[in-house]
């Protein structure tokens, strides 16, 4: 028979497991990769107190805003915004034309590397961090108290 | 007597007009699969599904034959073999030519393809297929928002030796599209629109159904075998 130290033994090494995942998760998706194409899909925002002017906007992020929603890929090569973001430090709201907008950005390989070879590629997340924030909000609430019931529990059982 | 007469009549016309269809679906293009798989799909089957590893990638290429039976193609494995894996390969490029490489994989004239499995993460990619090599590695996903898509990876993957192109198309319901695909509350990451689909396009439907005879051979009788086999050696570009 399992008593109940012994269950709450495994809740915390589910508990540790779980942490592991969320760790490796989190790195994994902000890691950092040498990206062939680049996705941009931007959002209008009522206002931004960080957000830098566009003043040179490539054709692709240009695309991006006058389809708002959808998703523009580009060569990595044949678009600086993602580099004006990096000497904006890395600050994914902008200012073009009066309006404010918000960018998500992915980063992906090239589906047709060569004439014999086609990929299905995996989508890396390089800005996404409003999505990204609420879940790692979410997760690291629901492991903290899961925590805090397996710490109340030990205690209570611990003479 | 007259009454007789017609009905025969009648039922002589039925059978041929039936005919002709009956004929036209009563074979397929058999294709041999040649099926590898890595250590890491080994364990995923055992342990996660509680199959052999030959029997996961049965199920998975039974489940891709119910999806091109539309294009009379049947994909049938032939053989099974083991593939050592590397486990820290720098691209898929160089994952897929080490699959080639250790199966030494032969087409045999357009007749066979190569379907490789693995239970780790190729770098960048879910799939990739090899044109000329008739060749498709795929990787094991089961994803949060999404479930088991491997099925979809593997469709992808065989739709391109057919010529299917990739679409990049908002709102598109094809197997063959890599728009993102938005996995919304509370997993927040963007997909290819492939995993997330089993259809086909009627452009990617129309493509494949031209060019069914690129691999394999003919098969008189349908899946169940039996019936001579036409050896027709395709054409494929």
């Amino acid at each position: 028979m399992v008593n109940r130290r012994q269950a709450l033994m495994v809740l915390a090494g589910c508990l540790a497991v779980a942490t592991v995942f969320l760790a490796y998760y989190t790195v994994e998706t902000f890691a950092y990769r040498e990206f062939e194409m680049i996705h941009y899909e931007v959002e209008e925002i009522d206002h931004s107190d960080v957000a830098w002017t566009l003043e040179d906007p490539d054709e692709y992020i240009l695309a991006a805003i006058q389809n708002e929603g959808l998703s523009v890929r580009a060569r990595r090569n044949e678009t600086n915004f993602i580099d004006q973001v990096r000497e904006h430090g890395d600050v994914w709201e902008i200012e073009y034309n009066g309006s404010y907008y918000y960018v998500v950005c992915l980063g992906s390989c090239d589906p047709h590397p060569t004439p014999d070879r086609w990929v299905l590629p995996k989508y890396y997340m390089i800005n996404n961090k409003r999505g990204v924030q609420t879940q790692v909000a979410a997760a690291d609430v629901s492991l903290g108290g899961l925590w805090i019931v397996w710490a109340l529990g030990w205690r209570k059982l611990t003479p | 007597m007259r009454r007789r007469s017609v009905l025969l009549l009648l039922l002589a016309l039925a059978c041929l007009v039936v005919a002709p269809v009956v004929h036209a679906s009563d074979g397929n293009w058999r294709v041999f699969v040649l099926v590898a798989y890595d250590e890491e799909w080994h364990t995923i089957a055992n342990i996660l599904y509680g199959y052999t590893a030959e029997e996961l990638a049965l199920v998975l290429i039974h489940s891709i034959n119910d999806r091109f039976y539309i294009f009379d193609i049947y994909f049938s494995p032939a053989e099974y073999t083991f593939w050592d894996s590397a486990d820290d390969p720098e691209s898929y490029n160089e994952m897929m030519d080490e699959v080639l490489a250790e199966t030494n994989f032969n087409n045999q004239g357009y007749k066979w393809v190569l379907i490789a499995f693995t239970g780790q993460g190729i770098p960048g990619a879910w799939g990739v297929c090899d044109w000329a090599y008739g060749a498709v590695l795929v990787e094991h996903a089961y994803l949060n928002g999404v479930g088991q898509a491997t099925d979809n990876i593997l469709q992808h993957e065989l739709s391109h030796l057919y010529d299917a192109p990739d679409h990049d198309e908002a709102d598109l319901d094809c197997v063959m599209n890599n728009y993102d695909y938005w996995i919304g509350f509370p997993w927040y990451y963007k997909v290819p629109t492939a995993l997330v689909t089993a259809n086909w396009c009627d452009d990617c439907k129309t493509v494949i159904n031209e060019n069914n005879d690129w691999w394999g051979s003919w098969q008189e009788g349908g899946s169940g075998g039996g019936g001579g086999t036409i050896d027709l050696y395709p054409v494929k570009h």
